[in-house]
């Protein structure tokens, strides 16, 4: 349990969502395709290129566009992204250990819904307005297998407190006892962050979609953001499923970083490997086929957690 | 200039987004600039917002000037523009260009603009009738499902990413969901008849089908594949001077070809989508393919202003997405083959 001498707490773990950014944002330069490949030295060098520029640049700001809404809109992924790692487990320690942190996660998630929506409806711009569309729609196909993945994890620890979870893994990781509930969990990180293939919300097709009308910035807070969600959602994953910081040897820190690691450079790898799916794409999957197989990972969990026992 | 703001012009300068404006007849200065572009280490942007240089590639007729105008105001700043008639030497003008982005004169391009970004100037614009901005409001109209929505008038293009030169979709859009569409091109000041670029030998006729099908990967969100497809298109295009080099291409087109017919999610996407006749999306890319191939293409007869009109009778009642995929598998690239003049309604749908 935390009190509020704890909350100093929150401090290095904000540091340490920067840095997972950061990580995020040099891997995606590192794993960029080879066509038109520059060598690694400088292809390490892009994200600080790129954060350079948005420096120096201006921000746009379209005429009618609502400043409050874009502005919470842009900063929202960021503020997220914080808000949910501080219930994420790291290495034995968690920032805030809430009794009920794995509702947390879910809460937070659930307020990107607005976050995404209004950094596209705040510009007044048709295509921003586009990739808002497209989050919601999105939101409403990964959302309740998302539900589902956490609450399978949940039963089995027996407890909605994330460190309780980790410690429940002790023998076996949940990623063997759930297959389907770690999957889908990793793949709805990709869908909440808006990273490939679940990317249509900022698709090229769209101009960008919900990044069309943004510089400066506002952009740079964005893709930040994007970058410390995908982070923060690795990491996560491999609290929930991957047994934290569980492992031999090595001390608990170094085990999350690898595994954390791991699940981010899948993410990451992911991008360049697939076509951008619109929602109305996989609609009929996420409902007809993943959430079946959700609810029934859920069921045998709660099976096996109520028999043995 | 502060030390500070030099270490950030020196990151900054190493990777410049380009907003290219193709100008239909030049085919071959749009080629030469993305070259450029990448041998600099810069991208092309996606919007006038993510921009640092607007580069026209060839001479526009009044109405494109228009638009390129447009969305000069739009580019953020620092900002320079660019206008290319010729290919040589590019590399060292867009190198230029980058420079001067770092300028002094980038100042005084701040401090004197007359648009939304004046000195001063508030957010939300003039108030005029309780309108923000002085825009007026967009109307209403029942969508397909009867209930009122708000109706607005977006032409796609011509300044749009992955989009074929000149080419302009009038929309009336409802939500995301295309409710008319009608086809256009702007042509080139001086262009009589459309460039004979992509038909000057089998090679060009292949390079061609893979300019069309990196557009279409491109917008089907396919980043990486579209790179492959283009730079096999470069390639190709060298490879008509330089034989040696052939065996390699094709040899990677063959890998490209495989990765693209294995892929579920390029399958998710194109399939069923857009269907005619001749086939859906899905079907339509692999024809890009297989001329990428062999050189020749099954429906040599279909002209770009037929496509055109195909296409946009197909987008009504998509949303704009599918739309956009609808109409990068015709890809009614206006130097690809005969269109109707200038401001003729080329395609009409409701």
């Amino acid at each position: 349990m935390s009190g509020p001498a704890d909350a100093w707490r929150v401090l290095p773990v904000g540091a340490l969502v920067l840095v997972v950014a950061g990580l995020a944002a040099f891997a995606d330069a590192a794993l960029a395709p080879a066509p038109g490949r520059l060598p690694l030295v400088q292809r390490l060098g892009v994200p600080m290129s790129e954060a350079a520029r948005l420096l120096r640049q201006r921000r746009r700001g379209v005429v009618g566009s609502d400043g409050l809404l874009r502005v919470v809109g842009c900063a929202g992924p960021l503020v997220v992204a914080l808000l949910m790692a501080v219930v994420v487990p790291f290495g034995g320690v968690t920032g805030a250990d809430l009794p009920v942190g794995l509702v947390w996660f879910n809460a937070m998630d659930v307020v990107l819904w607005a976050t995404w929506w209004l950094a596209g409806w705040g510009t007044n711009s048709a295509y921003g307005l586009v990739g808002g569309y497209r989050f919601l729609a999105q939101a409403i196909a990964y959302e309740l297998p998302l539900m589902f993945a956490l609450t399978t994890a949940g039963i089995a620890a027996g407890s909605l407190q994330t460190s309780q979870i980790v410690a429940a893994q002790h023998g076996t990781w949940f990623v063997v006892q759930m297959p389907v509930a770690a999957l889908v969990f990793v793949l709805s990180v990709a869908a909440f962050t808006a990273w490939a293939p679940f990317d249509h919300p900022a698709g090229r097709d769209a101009a960008g979609g919900l990044l069309a009308e943004l510089s400066g910035i506002d952009r740079l807070l964005l893709l930040v953001g994007r970058y410390a969600l995908l982070g923060v959602g690795a990491a996560m994953s491999a609290a929930l499923f991957l047994g934290g910081g569980g492992g031999p040897l090595l001390p608990g820190w170094l085990w999350s970083t690898v595994k954390t690691a791991a699940v981010l450079l899948a993410l990451v790898a992911m991008r360049h490997r697939c076509a951008s799916l619109p929602a109305e794409r996989f609609m009929r999957w996420a409902w007809l086929v993943v959430l079946p197989l959700t609810v029934l990972q859920a069921l045998v969990t709660s099976v096996v957690a109520a028999t043995g026992r | 200039m502060r030390p500070s703001a030099g270490l950030l012009a020196r990151w900054a300068g190493r990777r410049p987004h380009l907003l290219l404006v193709p100008v239909p007849g030049y085919p071959q200065l749009r080629l030469g600039v993305e070259a450029a572009t990448s041998a600099l280490g810069g991208v092309l942007a996606a919007t006038p917002a993510d921009a640092d240089l607007l580069v026209v590639a060839g001479d526009p007729v009044p109405e494109l000037s228009d638009a390129i105008e447009v969305a000069w105001r739009e580019l953020p700043g620092p900002r320079a523009r660019l206008h290319v008639d010729q290919a040589g030497g590019l590399h060292r003008l867009l190198g230029r260009a980058v420079e001067s982005l770092s300028a002094a004169s980038q100042r005084d391009d701040a401090t004197g603009r007359r648009d939304e970004w004046s000195a001063g100037r508030d957010d939300a614009g003039d108030q005029e009738m309780g309108m923000p901005g002085g825009l007026p409001m967009a109307d209403r109209a029942a969508d397909r499902d009867g209930l009122p929505l708000d109706v607005l008038h977006v032409p796609l293009g011509p300044v749009l990413a992955d989009w074929p030169a000149g080419l302009v979709v009038d929309t009336v859009l409802q939500g995301d969901l295309v409710q008319q569409a009608e086809g256009r091109v702007l042509r080139a000041h001086d262009a009589a008849s459309p460039s004979q670029f992509w038909n000057a030998g089998t090679a060009h006729t292949r390079a061609g089908a893979l300019d069309s099908l990196g557009r279409f990967l491109a917008v089907a969100g396919w980043g990486s594949a579209a790179a492959e497809a283009r730079a096999l298109r470069d390639a190709l295009l060298d490879a008509a001077e330089i034989t040696d080099e052939v065996a390699d291409v094709e040899q990677r087109l063959g890998r490209l070809g495989r990765r693209l017919l294995r892929s579920r999610t390029l399958r998710l996407v194109g399939d069923g989508l857009g269907r005619t006749d001749g086939g859906d999306v899905t079907a339509r890319w692999r024809a890009w393919l297989d001329a990428a191939g062999s050189g020749t293409y099954n429906d040599a007869a279909v002209s770009a202003g037929d496509r055109l009109v195909q296409a946009c009778r197909l987008m009504v009642g998509l949303d704009v997405g599918q739309a956009r995929l609808v109409l990068a598998s015709f890809d009614p690239d206006p130097d690809r083959a005969e269109l109707p003049a200038q401001r003729d309604r080329a395609g009409s749908a409701s």
